[in-house]
């Protein structure tokens, strides 16, 4: 009877808010277009909107941290001439890259996607946020870019 | 005698969903008797039914005041509040209705599954627990339970859920639509139109299933095989990682006569992905 009347007491609190995501498969061409910075930013955001654990949030920025230090390196080498500038296959690679951190943030919202699809289903759209991130995210590209020209 | 006649006719109605047909005998018993509270709770069902939560939960509340039995009550005036998505509302009400009666199973699955929307998820299945030792063969407990099995991909469980919500089911269109969402979640997009087109049938005037289908449509026709491969395999991002991978390989290997073939099938195929949504759109939908 205790048990029951523990779970007859009110949970929800006055700052409640409910899940919102957006479609988790454009993330795909956030990470395709803009690199680790905006998917790292909209991933996060998402996950966060779904209550993701915060060990997984935490592991993924990790990883695109490290992504996109390993890009600005690439990208200030290939500005100083020390990979030559036809060398595609570093190029895919970096793409390539940000594609699996991609599949990184999938597995951890595919199935708190899901469950809001089921218990709410509103999309929030994604357009205006990946424009912005994308064009913020390449910033600090052009400033390593313009580092490495000019150095 | 009015009372109990019209009260007749206004069950009837209710039992087959037809809720505005059920209008003029309430009005009836509103000109018998303008305080009737039986009048204020079948009137605030007929709101809900037409989505009016708002005017719902002003008819409860009147034939709360009135004198009628307060768990139907705040049974439904906690529905109202969490279809406006006022979900703290909804659970004061749903806590005052089982303060009256704990062992209301219908009324537990709706707090639990009110728990599951909200991120409580312990206390959710606890409560569908609850829900399912009370009244085991209640519809909508089992619905309940499904929904919450459908929102945690739990498949096995969901198969057992439809088979209980098969036996307790008042209409066949239920049974149907979980049918379809079960192969739905699975990615079985054939499947799953059968199911809703047989639902369909049964109900043409369903909008919402009409939309559903239409959806469905679009996913099973000829023209999208390869996306529903693709989906298949795990998505666009599976099979470009899969090419770069392969084509990174051929061009170490300098297996160019491979690699540049390979390349194009793979750039013909996203081309293929991009405009078939349009050439639908545009010269097949609604057309087969």
């Amino acid at each position: 009877m205790s048990k029951m009347n523990a779970l007859l007491q009110p949970s929800i609190e006055k700052d409640w808010r409910e899940t919102k995501s957006y479609d988790i498969q454009r993330l795909l061409w956030v990470a395709f277009i803009g690199g680790p910075i905006p998917l790292m930013v909209l991933g996060t955001r998402n996950a966060k909107w779904l209550n993701v654990r915060q060990l997984h949030i935490n592991l993924l920025i990790f990883l695109g941290i490290i992504m996109e230090i390993g890009e600005c390196a690439i990208i200030y080498l290939f500005a100083n001439g020390t990979l030559s500038a036809e060398d595609r296959v570093m190029r895919y690679l970096l793409k390539l890259a940000s594609i699996l951190l991609f599949l990184g943030y999938r597995a951890v919202l595919t199935k708190p996607f899901q469950q809001h699809m089921v218990t709410n289903g509103n999309i929030t759209k994604i357009l205006k946020p990946a424009i912005v991130w994308i064009l913020l995210g390449g910033v600090p590209e052009l400033i390593v870019l313009a580092l490495g020209l000019l150095g | 005698m009015i009372k109990e006649k019209e009260t007749r006719i206004i069950q009837h109605y209710f039992e087959l969903d037809r809720y505005e047909e059920a209008v003029p005998s309430i009005e009836k018993l509103f000109t018998n008797d303008p305080l009737d509270p039986d009048a204020f709770y079948y009137m605030a069902v007929v709101h809900f039914s037409k989505c009016d939560y708002e005017s719902a939960r002003k008819m409860c509340e009147q034939a709360l005041y009135n004198g009628f039995d307060s768990v139907p009550c705040y049974y439904l005036i906690g529905q109202a509040y969490e279809e406006e998505g006022n979900f703290q509302g909804a659970e004061e009400a749903y806590l005052s209705a089982l303060e009256l009666e704990p062992e209301n199973g219908d009324i537990l699955a709706s707090y639990g599954y009110l728990m599951v929307k909200v991120g409580f998820e312990d206390k959710a299945l606890q409560l569908l627990e609850e829900a399912r030792r009370v009244a085991p063969s209640s519809e909508r407990v089992n619905q309940l339970i499904l929904q919450y099995y459908f929102a945690k991909s739990d498949q096995n469980q969901q198969l057992l859920y439809i088979q209980k919500v098969m036996e307790s089911a008042s209409s066949e269109i239920v049974v149907l639509v979980n049918l379809g969402f079960f192969h739905a979640l699975k990615n079985e997009d054939k499947a799953a139109m059968e199911y809703f087109r047989q639902a369909f049938l049964q109900d043409p005037t369903n909008t919402d299933l009409l939309k559903i289908l239409e959806e469905y449509n679009q996913l099973t026709h000829p023209l999208f095989f390869p996306q529903r491969v693709i989906k298949k395999a795990g998505g666009p991002a599976i099979i470009y990682t899969l090419f770069m991978v392969i084509a990174i390989l051929l061009f170490f290997l300098k297996q160019y006569l491979v690699l540049l073939p390979f390349a194009a099938i793979y750039i013909v195929l996203c081309i293929y992905t991009w405009i078939t949504p349009f050439f639908y759109k545009r010269f097949l939908n609604g057309k087969i």
